[in-house]
Formats: C-alpha cells, sequence, structure tokens
C-alpha cells in the first residue's frame, strides 16, 4: 500500500515536473527571503542580509538538484536527460543522422514487408477449430521418390471402417459453369462426401449445412456457398429467393459460409455427392478423389500413417498387378496447402532479408562508431571532469534509441509500401496471400527487430566509446597521432563482414538469376506467339450421348476458325507447360506384347486432342501425320507419340506404324500415325516426358482447352471467341481466357518472384556496403591527414597517396570476399532444390560477383582517394 | 553565533523535522528556525539537507504540503504532520531512546 501510494506520488511528480520546478524555485526563494528578512532584523544591509542568506543557503542549484532527487524516478528522468542531450547532438549532424535512419529503415522495412508475408502463409495458424489435427490422406510411391497423388474410393472405405481418423472425407472438384447472375461463370464446385464440415469443424455464417437427407438423390440439389460466391452474386439476405443451375441442374442455396472458412481456398460452391457407388469406385487405382481428414485427439501423425500405410499393404496384397508399389500416407493440412518448395523459397528470402538487416546494423555500427571516435575529444573530456563510464555508455545507447524510432516509423513506412509491391508481384496461386498485412504482431516484430539492430549497432561503439576515454585518450584524441588504433581495427572488421554478408547474399541472387535465365531458355518445343486459349466445358444436360457433344465442339471449332485473322483453331484435354487441365496418366505396352509383369509398360501422359492440335501450338511434326476428321469413332483406332515416348517404347526403331495398347485401361490397340516434337508438360522447369494424343472424335470430353492460333491482338480474339460461344450456347462461360505467352509466364512466376526479391535485396546490401566502406575511407583519410600531408611533403606524388587509400579498400573488399566465398559456398547449398540448371557452387557465378563486389569497393574508394591525393601538405600542416 | 560542530547523524534529522512539525503546520524556514531555538542554537540545520530531507519525507507520505500565507503575507509552501507521519514518529522517538540509552550506557562503562 505504501509502495503504491509512493509510485503513484512519483509518477504524478513525474508528470508534473515544470510545475514543481517553479514550486521548488518559489519554496527556495521565500526562505531565501526569511533568512535575508531576519539577517536585515540583526542589523545587516540589504545587499549584505541577501548575500549572507545565499551563503548560509549553500548552493541555491544543489540543493534544487537534491530535493528534484527525491521525487519521481530519478533514473526516468535522467534517461530523459539523456535523450535530450543525444537529440541535441544528433541535430547538429543531421546528414549523419539521416543515413543511420534511412539505413535502419530500409533493413526494417523489408524485413517487416517479408515477415508479414511468412506470418500470413506459414505461421498463422489455420481457420480451422485444432487446425494441427487436420491432415490430406494422399497416395504415394512405397519407395518414396517425392511424388504424391489422389487417393482412392476403396482406401478411403478402409480408413472408415477401420475408424483411422475420427473424421475422414471424400471429395472431388470439377469446374463446372454456374448460372444466377447476368452471365454463365466458372466456378469451383466441390462435390463433397458425408461428414466433409464436419471434419473441418466449421459452422455456416448463414442457413445451414448438409444434412443427411441431402445426399440422398431426389429433389434440388442443396448447395452451400462461399463468402465470396455469395458476395458476387450481390449479398441477398434472403437465401431462398437464389434461383440456381448447376451445369443445367436446379439447385436451392441452403447456406453460406464464413469469409476464409471455406476449403479449400478457392472453392466457390459445395454439393453433397449424391451419386451411388460405382464400379470405377471400387477399383484399387482410380486415384480420383481429394480427402480430409481429422486426427483422433492425442492421437500422433506418426501413428496415423502407420496405420494408413498398414491398410494400403492390404491393398497391395489384394491387388499386386494395379497397386504394387503404392501406398498411402498424410500431410499436415499446412504442408499440403503451401508445399516444401514454397515453405523454402519464403524462408530463404527471410534469410535474405536478415542479411539486408544485418548489413544495415553493421552500417549503422560503423557509423556510430566513426561518431564516437571523432567525439573522441569531448568523451574524453567528460570522462576527465568525471563523467562515470556508465554515463557516457548511456549516453551513447540514447543516441541509438533516437535513431531507433524514426528508423522503425520509416521501416514501417516502407513495409507498407513494399507488401504492396509484394502483393502485386507475387505469383497468383501463392496461398494465404490475400491474408498479408501489416498487423499489431507484425508490427511488434518490426519494432523488435529494429530495438535489436539499433542494440547491435549501438553496443559495440558505446562500449568503445566510452571505455576510451582514459586520461590518456586527451592525448591521442588530440588529433596528434595518427589514429585511434582499435577504433580503426573494429570499423575495418565491421566493413569487411559487411562486404561478406553482401558477397554471400549476391551470390545467391547471381545464382537464382542464372537459374531463371536458364529456364527462360528452355526451349519449350512449340510457339508460344500467337496462340490464345480458354477453357469450356458442356453442361450434363442438353448434350445426351457422345455425338452431340462432338457437335457441339465441331460447330464452335468452325465458326471459329471462319473468323477473320484466325489461322487456326483446335481443342485439347490438356495444356503443355503447366497450363492445367486434364491430365491422365496410363502405360502402354506394344500390341500383341505379354502383358506385365511378363512384358514391360511405358508410363505416359495421355492427351485428347481435336485436329489441327500441333498446327496451332506451333509444335513441329516430326514423321507421320496429324488427325484429321475422318479419325472418328467408326475410324481404326489412332494414336501420335511425342519423341521421349518412341524412344522409351522402340528404343530407336521407327515407332511410325506400330501398334500400342492401353492393358489397363482402355484395352484399344492404336496404331501410331505420327511422331511430334517433346514439350515440356508441367512446365518449362519440368523434364522431358513421354506424351501420346488421341483424337478427341475417339475418347469423347465434354470439358476442353480451345486454342485459337490468329494475327492481331491476343485481346481481340478472346472477345472474338467470347461473342461466338455466346451465339452458340449462353449458359456456357468462357474460364480462363489467355495467352500462350501467360501460360508460359505463369510456369516460372515463383522462380521470377524469387529471384527478383533476392536481386532486390542483393542490390541494397551492395548500396549499403559501398557506403560503409566509402564511409570507413573517407574517415580514415581525414584521420591521416597530417600523414598524408607529411608524405606528400616529403615527395610522395599524389598517385602514390591515391594507390595508398585505394589499397586499403581493396585489402579490405578482397578480405570481405574470401570470407564470403566461403559463407556463400555453405549457404547457397539451401538452394539446391530451387535452382534449375544451375549448381550452388557454380564458379561462374561466384567469380563475377566477387568481381562486381570488387569493383564498387573500388568505386566507393574513388571520392575519398581523390581528396586525400589533393591534400594541401602546407595547409593541413599548420593547422595541426 | 555559535555553530554546531557535529554533523547530524544520519536519519537524525528526520525526527527533528517531524517531532517539529508535531507542534503544527509550519514553513521549512520555520521548521530550521524552530529546530535553531528549540536546541538553544546548538543544531543549525544545513539549509542543503532541510528541504530535500522535507521532500523524502513528504514522498513517503509522513508529512503534506500545502501552499498558504506566511506570517509576513507572502505565499509559502507549509508542511504538516500526517497520520503516518504521526506513527512514524511514535515509532522514531522510541527508537532514539533506545539507541542514545544504549550510547549512554557505553559512555558510562567506560
Amino acid at each position: 500500500m505504501r509502495f503504491l501510494t509512493e509510485l503513484a506520488h512519483r509518477v504524478r511528480s513525474l508528470l508534473l515536473r515544470q510545475r514543481r520546478e517553479s514550486e521548488l524555485e518559489q519554496e527556495i526563494r521565500f526562505h531565501l527571503e526569511m533568512e535575508a528578512e531576519k539577517n536585515r532584523r540583526l542589523g545587516m544591509s540589504g545587499t549584505q542580509a541577501r548575500d549572507s542568506a545565499v551563503r548560509d543557503f549553500g548552493g541555491v542549484a544543489r540543493t534544487k538538484d537534491e530535493s528534484r532527487d527525491q521525487r519521481g524516478f530519478p533514473r526516468l528522468e535522467e534517461l530523459l536527460r539523456d535523450l535530450r542531450i543525444a537529440a541535441r547532438s544528433l541535430r547538429r549532424t543531421p546528414g549523419f543522422a539521416a543515413v543511420a535512419v534511412v539505413t535502419l529503415g530500409l533493413g526494417v522495412g523489408a524485413t517487416t514487408a517479408i515477415f508479414s508475408v511468412v506470418e500470413a502463409v506459414l505461421l498463422r495458424p489455420l481457420p480451422f477449430p485444432a487446425p494441427d489435427r487436420l491432415v490430406v490422406p494422399r497416395s504415394m510411391l512405397r519407395k518414396d521418390d517425392g511424388s504424391r497423388w489422389n487417393v482412392t474410393y476403396r482406401d478411403f472405405r478402409s480408413w472408415r471402417e477401420a475408424s483411422v481418423f475420427e473424421h475422414v472425407a471424400l471429395f472431388q472438384r470439377p469446374e463446372l459453369d454456374v448460372s444466377g447472375g447476368a452471365e454463365p461463370m466458372r466456378a469451383t464446385l466441390l462435390l463433397v462426401s458425408d461428414d466433409f464440415f464436419a471434419t473441418l469443424g466449421v459452422t455456416p455464417a448463414r442457413g445451414r449445412l448438409f444434412l443427411s437427407d441431402d445426399y440422398r438423390p431426389g429433389g434440388l440439389i442443396p448447395v452451400v456457398l462461399s463468402d465470396g460466391l455469395w458476395r458476387r452474386l450481390g449479398s441477398p439476405a434472403s437465401l431462398a429467393g437464389l434461383k440456381f443451375r448447376v451445369t443445367g441442374r436446379a439447385a436451392t442455396v441452403v447456406g453460406v459460409l464464413a469469409p476464409g472458412e471455406g476449403w479449400p481456398a478457392d472453392a466457390d460452391l459445395w454439393v453433397p455427392r449424391r451419386s451411388a457407388v460405382s464400379r470405377d469406385d471400387l477399383a484399387p487405382d482410380n486415384f480420383i478423389y481429394w480427402s480430409i481428414a481429422r486426427l483422433k485427439p492425442g492421437q500422433s501423425l506418426a501413428t496415423t500413417t502407420a496405420r494408413l500405410a498398414q491398410l494400403a499393404a492390404t491393398v497391395e496384397r489384394d491387388f499386386p498387378a494395379k497397386r504394387t508399389g503404392v501406398s498411402v500416407t498424410a500431410l499436415p493440412l499446412r504442408n499440403y496447402v503451401v508445399g516444401a518448395e514454397l515453405t523454402r523459397t519464403l524462408w530463404v528470402l527471410l534469410g535474405a532479408v536478415g542479411f539486408v538487416l544485418l548489413i544495415a546494423c553493421v552500417n549503422v555500427a560503423n557509423l556510430l562508431l566513426a561518431r564516437t571516435t571523432r567525439r573522441h575529444h569531448e568523451l574524453a573530456l567528460r570522462a576527465a571532469l568525471g563523467a562515470s563510464r556508465a554515463r557516457l555508455t548511456r549516453q551513447l545507447l540514447a543516441e541509438s534509441v533516437l535513431l531507433a524510432l524514426p528508423g522503425s516509423l520509416l521501416g514501417v513506412l516502407l513495409a507498407r509500401l513494399g507488401v504492396a509491391g509484394l502483393l502485386r508481384l507475387a505469383p497468383a496461386d501463392l496461398p494465404g496471400l490475400q491474408g498479408v498485412r501489416l498487423d499489431a504482431g507484425v508490427l511488434l516484430v518490426a519494432l523488435g527487430c529494429s530495438i535489436l539492430a539499433v542494440l547491435l549497432a549501438g553496443l559495440a561503439p558505446a562500449l568503445h566509446g566510452s571505455g576510451g576515454a582514459r586520461p590518456l585518450a586527451l592525448a591521442d584524441a588530440s588529433g596528434r597521432t595518427t589514429q585511434g588504433a582499435t577504433a580503426t581495427r573494429l570499423r575495418s572488421g565491421l566493413v569487411v563482414m559487411e562486404v561478406a554478408l553482401s558477397l554471400t547474399l549476391l551470390a545467391g541472387a547471381a545464382l537464382l538469376i542464372q537459374s531463371f535465365r536458364q529456364l527462360q531458355a528452355v526451349k519449350p518445343g512449340l510457339d508460344v506467339n500467337g496462340t490464345v486459349t480458354f477453357e469450356a466445358s458442356l453442361p450434363n444436360v442438353g448434350f445426351v450421348g457422345g455425338q452431340a457433344v462432338l457437335e457441339f465442339w465441331d460447330r464452335l471449332v468452325s465458326r471459329l476458325a471462319a473468323q477473320p485473322g484466325v489461322q487456326s483453331v483446335s481443342l485439347a484435354s490438356a495444356l503443355p507447360l503447366g497450363g492445367g487441365g486434364f491430365y491422365l496418366g496410363r502405360t502402354l505396352i506394344e500390341a500383341g506384347a505379354p502383358e506385365p509383369p511378363a512384358g514391360p509398360e511405358v508410363g505416359l501422359q495421355w492427351n485428347v486432342v481435336a485436329p489441327n492440335y500441333f498446327l496451332t501450338l506451333g509444335q513441329p511434326l516430326l514423321a507421320g501425320r496429324d488427325f484429321t476428321a475422318r479419325d472418328d469413332s467408326i475410324a481404326p483406332p489412332v494414336i501420335i507419340v511425342n519423341q521421349a515416348f518412341a524412344k522409351a517404347m522402340f528404343h530407336g526403331v521407327p515407332a511410325l506404324g506400330r501398334r500400342v495398347f492401353s492393358w489397363r485401361d482402355e484395352r484399344v490397340a492404336r496404331e501410331i500415325v505420327g511422331v511430334v516434337e517433346d514439350v515440356r508438360y508441367y512446365g518449362v522447369s519440368d523434364s522431358i516426358r513421354p506424351v501420346v494424343y488421341v483424337p478427341l472424335a475417339q475418347t469423347v470430353l465434354s470439358r476442353v482447352a480451345v486454342l485459337l492460333r490468329g494475327r492481331g491482338e491476343p485481346g481481340a480474339l478472346l472477345e472474338t471467341a467470347r461473342r461466338e460461344l455466346a451465339a452458340l450456347n449462353p449458359e456456357i462461360a468462357m474460364a480462363r481466357p489467355r495467352t500462350l505467352q501467360q501460360v508460359r509466364a505463369d510456369s516460372v512466376a515463383r522462380p521470377r518472384f524469387l529471384s527478383l526479391l533476392i536481386s532486390v535485396f542483393a542490390a541494397l546490401a551492395l548500396l549499403l556496403a559501398a557506403v560503409g566502406l566509402s564511409g570507413l575511407l573517407s574517415y580514415t583519410v581525414a584521420q591521416r591527414e597530417r600523414e598524408l600531408s607529411v608524405r606528400i611533403a616529403l615527395g610522395a606524388s599524389r598517385g602514390n597517396v591515391l594507390r595508398l587509400v585505394v589499397a586499403q579498400a581493396a585489402l579490405l573488399a578482397g578480405v570481405g570476399i574470401v570470407v564470403g566465398l566461403i559463407g556463400a559456398v555453405a549457404l547457397t547449398r539451401v538452394l539446391r532444390s530451387l535452382l534449375f540448371g544451375v549448381s550452388p557452387g557454380d564458379p561462374l557465378a561466384l567469380g563475377l560477383v566477387s568481381l562486381l563486389l570488387f569493383g564498387i569497393a573500388l568505386i566507393a574508394s574513388w571520392l575519398p582517394a581523390r581528396k586525400a591525393a589533393r591534400a594541401d601538405p602546407l595547409s593541413s600542416l599548420r593547422a595541426g | 553565533m555559535p555553530r554546531p560542530t557535529a554533523d547530524l547523524l544520519q536519519g537524525t534529522l528526520d525526527l527533528l523535522i517531524l517531532k517539529t512539525l508535531h507542534a503544527g503546520p509550519m514553513h521549512g524556514w520555520g521548521v530550521s528556525q524552530r529546530i535553531l531555538e528549540t536546541s538553544r542554537q546548538l543544531l543549525q540545520v544545513q539549509q542543503g539537507s532541510l528541504y530535500p530531507a522535507l521532500h523524502r519525507l513528504e514522498e513517503r507520505g509522513w508529512i503534506a504540503a500545502e501552499w498558504g500565507t506566511s506570517e509576513n503575507n507572502r505565499r509559502a509552501r507549509f508542511y504538516r504532520l500526517t497520520a503516518d507521519g504521526r506513527r512514524q514518529l511514535a515509532r522514531e522517538t522510541e527508537a532514539w531512546r533506545q539507541f542514545s540509552g544504549a550510547v549512554q550506557f557505553v559512555l558510562q562503562a567506560g
């Protein structure tokens, strides 16, 4: 209680300091007057009485000081005093303060911006209850090669029977056209099994989720909307009024999810999966389903994956032909969403930006140190007059704190700009990106960063500055001796560190740029210029039977081909270069050969295309012919293969005219009528894979990518296509319209993003290192002015002096580069999985950045060196 | 004017001030004069320690201060004993008696 009242009193007195001061003043004045009056009564004259009173009082200032110390927080008040003094001293050197603040701001800003992305994508909990227990079951090879794919209905059923999970659900995610607004739109629809929402643990924002009756066939299809789709439909308060058609069938909206609570994040609507279990579903290799599961409370992921592997082993034993080598695992939801590559990319970026911050720290430390050394005389004088070492340290630290505050403020401003820029530059498919924001947590980290930075930067100079304040320092600081050796050693060490850090960062950037250039240089095997594409899918209703679908596609193709400026038109189930679509993985054997395991088979990608596909893509036909309209359902089954397939299957024997057989699936023998050039299938960085093409007329698909090659502007081409599609059938949406150039660019968006950001950081590091080096040199030149003057006076040429300074720069840079190279070789290894066509220790990249850095160091030394060479011996010797 | 040769013992000044204020509210100068008088001119409080002491006692809540008008019509800061201060005075008086008694014993024993 006593403590509390005292505390309250002290706090109050701190707040009322101004008033206290004047009160104390008045009180002392009153005392002096009373004393003087008494003295007058005792017979002294006016002045005498006053003087005597003052003398007796014994030092007005001291009394005031001591009385003050009884009040408030002396430490806090001293701190404020330190800050005031620091502010004054910084105001005297605005250039120094500005450079320090900007340096800190850059470091803190870049770090904060990247951290905000890391926080949103990697650290923030997913928006579900107990998100750590959500997992994604995936199929894998028992001999793990890192590949993961979807699961089968059969496996799913076995998990439920063995109750491996607390909840587990299955879903498919067709992209379908929905109509409800003015134009049909393509929406990502989730066909979900029961228990789907229970697995996630979400509740609806309005309406309800699915009941068990909803999974029985018959009646309107119940639909749950994402918050996003609900808003696109005008946020209607009453769901009952929403008239909705899903691929032409009437649906009724029963509920809406809260923003961000839908899963997967890009899904627009959820529909109960009503179809009965089919024969396909029971096939042990029908890997077409997505799944999500919730671990039982208290059960570990390891236990669960062991159980999954055990169940998968049973299926493998039962179906050796179809399941040999296949197992099942479960990934934590976060890992599934973000993926190893992106996780690594983000940590690499954070690491890189950490380097920039570190360099900024070193730079500020260097600046502070230079300043401390310059003020050596002042500090030595103050120490001689009785200032304690602690007092001087505190004073120097106060200056650091004063730099930290505007530095972090600037950092936060830069981070805001940085985040806006990042969001614009980032590939659109980065998950969680829309959640990036500078919230309190991120800002706290920013503040922590800059305080830590400043403490790091301020500590060395502070200790050095106050420690150097020995009596002898007065002589040392008078400028008679050449320089404070310790200070220069420390500063040189810092510059070496800066150069080393920059080199490591530069090396990383060079490798990533080189890797990106390699990616750009990859010949995709086709001509991406002049071709546009969009996706279209036909509704289930109104297109009964394959013939109706084919007729529609034929009409669309011929209408589009008739448009002016259009050179050729085709259709395909999937696009190359990671453009998406329906990828089918199949295996083929030569027709008539023994079926595996007795004979060999070749795994491949199965693409379904219309005539003129190769012409439209600019993919060279190496032998044979393209498909024509005559390759229809009654014509002999045909197939076109790529070179990689021909090589894998026939080992150099001409493939044309041979027959292949899809023994697992289709069981139709197809004659090879053409061989085409290899293209990168899943993206520019993908390896060359065996790919085959079969005619659309022999494998009808109701969902395709339309390809148009034409002259003129791509936007106009797509607009023409949109008009023609709407004229044919207004219910069909034109989905994902883009150019093939965009498809190609999207496939390297992540490497481009990473290499761009790292390059920006490396450039920043380079700039900071140059500033640091130049600063150190100008300082030493100023310190050595007398020495240099003596040299010149004794006959050294200006060239000699120039060389002296440049040699110092070269030495520092050289040592830094060597240290940095060691760091680079060690650290760039983390980039290995992100690099394409270049190895982490690439000597060319390392050599180039070393040269670049060395060159920059020499340029940075030029100004100080010239100043040294121009030293006027007479004036500087006289001044000394 | 006789001057005291001995410095006041640490803490004694607090006791003197509390005791002096026991008689009634007083300003700083008054306190110093009163101590001088009651000690028969033996104890001249160093002015430089009087005000820090007054403020210290105020911080601790043993005395309270307010502005008032002095006998010669000037604005002056008057100090008065608080209830806490009264208790403290009793404690310190007792402690002083014990201390001086003990010193007395030691001196007599010699």
